[in-house]
C-alpha cells in the first residue's frame, strides 16, 4: 500500500505538471488538441488522487502500523468507523482530504458543460495550478504513506477528541465548503483573463458558490456542535482562529450570493463580484495555512513547520496575482464596469441595499480577519504574544449584524432602480409594528439587556418583512383562485433561488436569536454534590442519583446518573466521563436537556473518594433554536443550490427568473 | 452620478466607524500570553490583562468550605498568587496546567477566568482544519 499510495502521488504529480505545460502552450499556440489534453489532465489528476486516498483508507481500515501516519491515527481496537475517519485525523491525511476533495470538484468541472465556455482553458489551468501545489506539500512534507522502519504492535490511536460523530462528519463538510472556492476562483481569473464580453464564464460560478456556500454553512454548524456536545465549557463558538478561518470565507461567499443577483441583471459590479471570489478563495488558502502550519500556537512553531513556507508562497502569488488581474482590468473596463455604484439611480433601490450589503459582509470579513491575524502580526513585530478575546468580536461585529439585519428587512422588499418610498413604508408598516411589540414585550418580561433587546427586535422585524416579501408573489397567484399554501408553493418553485434565499434569512435569524439569548441570558453554578443530594438552578432542581462504571474497548466511561424536576416532571440524565487507556486522557460526554426555552447543560467535572461528585451545569436558553435555525437554513440552501430542471445554462435561467419577477409582483 | 457619490461616501463613513471600533476594540481586548517569570519582568503590563500559564502549585489551594478561592501558579521558577472565585474548568488540580486570565492587583492576580490548557489544539496536525 506504501508503494501503491506514494506512487499515486508522484504520478499526479507529474499529470498535474504535463497538464499546465500542456495547457500553457495550448494557449500559446491555439492548439486545441493541446488544450483537451490539458482538460483530461484534470480528471486523470483526480484519478490518481482517488487512487491515493484508497491506498490511505485501505491501509487504515486494515490497520497497517507499518504506516507512521496509521501507526499515529489508529490503533487495533479502534471501532471502524473512526478508523475511516482517522483519514482526516492527522496533518498529512487532512491535505489529502483537500487534494480529494479537489479531485472531486475538478473531475465534475472537467466533465460538466464549463468545458465549453470559451474561457474554459483558463479555468483548468488554474484547477491544475491548485491541484499542483498541493500535489507538491503532499509529497515533499506531508507524504501520508511515509514507512516506519521498525512497524510498532499497536497504534497510538485517534485523538480522544475526535471520537464523535459530529467531529467525524466536520472535516468533510468544512473541506467541501473550503475547497468549493477553487472552481469559482478559476472561473474568476478565466472571466478578468479572456475579457468575457457577454458574462458567461463569471455567470458559470453562482451554482458553484451556492453548493460551497451551502456546504461551508453545514462544516461551520457541524464544529459548532462538535464544541457544544463535547469541550464541555457550555458555548458552541469561541472566536477561536481555527474557527474564524472558516467564518471569513464564509462571510465573502455570502456577499458574493448577493453581489451576483447585479451583476446577472446588468453587467454591474463585474470586477467587484469577480472579487469576491478570489477573496473567497484567498481566505480558504488563508484558513488552511492556519490551521496547517502551527502559526497560531506561535510563529516558531511555524519556522519550524514543513509545509508553513509553501503556503506563504503560493498565497502570495495568488494574491498578487488576483490583484493584478483586477487592476488590469480596470484600463480596458467599459463605461458600463465604472466601479461599484457606477449605475445607481436611487438609494431606495435594490441595487443600492445590495452594495451596502456587500460592504458590510466585506467589513465584518475584514474585522474578523484583522482579529485572528493581529496575535500573529504582534508577535512577530513586538515579540509578544497577545490573545485577542470574543469582547473585541462582538463589539466589532454588534453593529454589522444590526445594519444588516435592517438591510435583510428592507432590501428584498426594493424593487431593482428605484423604489415608491410610500409603498415601502405601507409594506414595512406591519413588521415594524411586530418589531416594536417584541421589544416592549422583551421589556416587559423584564429583559434590560439594549444589545439583545435590539437585535431580538430586528430578528422579529426582519422576519416579518420577509414573510412579507414571500407572501407578495403568492398573493398574486392566490387572486386567481390557487390557495394560499398552494400559491405558495407554485411562486416558490418558480423562483427556487429566490425562496430558497428567503429560507436561509429566516433559519438565519432564528439562529440569531437564539445565539442573542444563548450567550447573554446564560447562567450557571459549580458545585459538589452526594448521591441523592439536589441542587436549584433557574426552573430546575437536579438530583445526583448515582455513579456507576462500564469498561468498553479502550476505553472506561464512568457515569453520573442525574435527575431533573422542573415542578411537571423528571427527566433522567446521564453526564460521564469517558477514559481513554492508551492514550490516558479524560473526555466528558455533557448531559443536555433540550427545550424551545432553554438547554439543561450538565458537567461532570470530577468524582472524589467520598462518593461526592463535581458538576458544573449551566442553563442555556434558546439553543435549540440556533440548531432549529441551522436546520433551516441548510434546508433553504439546498433548496436554492438543487440544479436547474432545464437543461438551460444556469445563467440564462436566471435571468429569465429575476425579469419574471416584478411582473409575477405587481 | 450624484446617488452613487451619496451611496459610497454613505457606505465610506460607516466602514470608518467600523473601522474605528475595530481598531480601539482590539486594543482594549487584546490579552498578553506569558508565564508568571516573564509577567513579573514586564512593569508596562502591571495594569493590564493578562493571561498566565503555568501549573497550580502542589499545597497552595486555598479553600473556603469546599469552595476554591485562590492557589498560587508556578511556572517553576517564578510563583503568582492568584485570587479567584470563579467556576473552574475540567479536572482543576494541584500539578494541572491552567491558563489564568486577569489583572494584578495588590501583588495578586485577580482572575477572571480559569481554564485548562487543551495541549493538542494548535499542534501541526491538529485535527480541527
Amino acid at each position: 500500500m506504501t508503494a501503491l499510495g506514494s506512487f499515486a502521488l508522484y504520478a499526479a504529480l507529474v499529470v498535474t505538471l504535463y497538464g499546465l505545460a500542456a495547457g500553457i502552450l495550448g494557449l500559446r499556440r491555439r492548439d486545441p488538441v493541446l488544450l483537451e489534453s490539458s482538460r483530461r489532465a484534470v480528471a486523470g489528476w483526480a484519478g490518481c488522487i482517488a487512487l491515493a486516498a484508497a491506498a490511505l483508507l485501505y491501509a487504515l481500515v486494515t490497520r497497517d502500523f507499518s504506516i507512521r501516519f496509521v501507526a499515529e491515527t489508529t490503533r487495533a481496537d479502534l471501532p471502524l468507523l473512526y478508523a475511516v475517519t482517522a483519514f482526516w485525523g492527522g496533518h498529512a491525511g487532512s491535505l489529502l482530504l483537500w487534494a480529494l476533495v479537489l479531485a472531486l470538484y475538478g473531475a465534475v468541472a472537467a466533465s460538466s458543460g464549463l468545458r465549453r465556455l470559451p474561457a474554459a482553458p483558463i479555468v483548468f489551468l488554474v484547477l491544475l495550478g491548485t491541484a499542483a501545489f498541493f500535489t507538491l506539500i503532499l509529497a515533499a512534507s506531508g507524504n501520508p504513506f511515509e514507512a516506519l522502519r521498525i512497524p510498532p504492535p499497536d497504534g497510538r490511536g485517534l485523538n480522544p477528541l475526535l471520537r464523535n460523530p459530529w467531529m467525524a462528519a466536520h472535516p468533510p463538510a468544512l473541506y467541501l465548503g473550503f475547497v468549493g472556492t477553487t472552481v469559482p476562483f478559476a472561473l474568476a481569473v478565466a472571466a478578468l483573463a479572456s475579457g468575457d464580453p457577454d458574462g458567461a464564464t463569471l455567470r458559470a460560478a453562482r451554482p458553484w458558490v451556492r453548493l460551497g456556500w451551502l456546504f461551508l454553512t453545514v462544516g461551520l454548524l457541524f464544529g459548532a456542535k462538535w464544541s457544544y456536545v463535547v469541550l464541555g465549557w457550555g458555548g458552541y463558538w469561541a472566536w477561536d482562529p481555527v474557527e474564524n478561518a472558516a467564518l471569513m470565507p464564509w462571510l465573502t461567499g455570502a456577499a458574493y450570493l448577493h453581489s451576483v443577483q447585479v451583476f446577472e441583471r446588468d453587467g454591474t459590479l463585474r470586477r467587484w463580484t469577480a472579487g469576491l471570489l478570489m477573496l473567497s478563495f484567498a481566505l480558504a488558502i488563508l484558513g488552511t495555512f492556519l490551521t496547517r502550519s502551527g502559526v497560531l500556537s506561535s510563529v516558531h512553531a511555524f519556522a519550524n513547520s514543513s509545509v508553513g513556507p509553501y503556503f506563504v508562497v503560493f498565497l502570495a502569488f495568488l494574491v498578487a496575482g488576483s490583484a493584478a488581474l483586477l487592476l488590469r482590468r480596470r484600463r480596458d473596463a467599459g463605461a458600463a464596469d465604472a466601479g461599484a455604484g457606477g449605475q445607481i439611480d436611487s438609494l431606495l433601490s435594490r441595487e443600492a441595499a445590495f452594495l451596502a450589503n456587500n460592504v458590510l459582509l466585506v467589513t465584518a470579513a475584514g474585522a474578523v480577519l484583522l482579529g485572528t491575524l493581529f496575535p500573529i502580526l504582534a508577535e512577530v513585530v513586538t515579540g509578544d504574544r497577545i490573545n485577542v478575546g470574543p469582547p473585541y468580536f462582538n463589539q466589532v461585529l454588534l453593529p454589522v449584524v444590526v445594519l444588516l439585519l435592517l438591510l435583510m428587512a428592507v432590501g428584498p422588499l426594493l424593487s431593482w432602480r428605484r423604489s415608491d418610498p410610500r409603498e415601502m413604508g405601507v409594506l414595512l408598516a406591519a413588521p415594524g409594528a411586530l418589531g416594536a411589540l417584541a421589544a416592549l414585550g422583551g421589556a416587559a418580561l423584564g429583559i434590560r439587556h439594549p444589545a439583545a433587546l435590539l437585535i431580538g427586535a430586528l430578528c422579529v422585524f426582519t422576519a416579518a418583512a420577509t414573510v412579507v416579501e414571500a407572501g407578495r408573489g403568492a398573493e398574486v397567484r392566490r387572486r386567481r383562485g390557487d390557495a394560499l399554501p398552494v400559491a405558495l408553493v407554485r411562486v416558490a418553485a418558480r423562483a427556487r433561488t429566490r425562496y430558497g434565499g428567503y429560507l436561509v434569512h429566516l433559519g438565519l435569524l432564528i439562529m440569531l436569536a437564539g445565539i442573542t439569548g444563548s450567550s447573554v441570558f446564560t447562567t450557571q453554578t459549580q458545585t459538589a454534590l452526594r448521591p441523592g443530594e439536589r441542587v436549584r438552578l433557574g426552573r430546575y432542581e437536579v438530583r445526583y442519583d448515582e455513579v456507576s462504571a462500564v469498561e468498553g474497548a479502550g476505553l472506561t466511561v464512568t457515569a453520573a446518573a442525574l435527575t431533573a424536576f422542573d415542578g411537571r416532571g423528571a427527566v433522567s440524565l446521564e453526564a460521564r466521563h469517558v477514559h481513554h487507556r492508551a492514550q490516558d486522557a479524560i473526555t466528558a460526554e455533557v448531559a443536555i436537556h433540550s427545550t424551545w426555552r432553554d438547554d439543561l447543560y450538565v458537567v461532570l467535572i470530577g468524582l472524589s473518594g467520598d462518593r461526592r461528585a463535581t458538576f458544573r451545569i449551566l442553563l442555556n436558553p434558546m439553543v435549540a433554536w440556533l440548531w432549529a435555525g441551522a436546520a433551516l437554513m441548510v434546508a433553504g440552501g439546498t433548496i436554492a443550490a438543487l440544479p436547474a430542471r432545464r437543461r438551460v445554462s444556469p445563467g440564462v435561467l436566471e435571468d429569465a427568473r429575476q425579469s419574471a419577477q416584478p411582473e409575477l409582483v405587481r | 452620478m450624484r446617488t452613487s457619490r451619496k451611496l459610497v461616501v454613505g457606505l465610506a463613513v460607516i466602514v470608518a466607524a467600523i473601522g474605528a471600533v475595530a481598531y480601539s476594540g482590539i486594543r482594549s481586548a487584546a490579552v498578553y500570553y506569558l508565564t508568571p517569570t516573564e509577567f513579573a519582568g514586564r512593569a508596562d503590563l502591571r495594569s493590564a490583562q493578562v493571561r498566565l500559564a503555568g501549573t497550580v502549585e502542589a499545597g497552595t489551594v486555598r479553600r473556603d468550605g469546599g469552595r476554591v478561592t485562590g492557589f498560587r501558579l508556578s511556572d517553576g521558577t517564578t510563583a503568582i498568587d492568584v485570587r479567584y472565585g470563579g467556576p473552574l474548568p475540567d479536572l482543576f488540580a494541584e500539578g494541572r496546567e491552567v491558563l489564568v486570565e486577569g489583572r494584578l492587583r495588590d501583588g495578586a492576580l485577580d482572575a477572571t477566568r480559569v481554564i485548562t490548557t487543551h495541549p493538542t489544539e494548535y499542534k501541526e496536525g491538529s485535527p480541527r482544519p
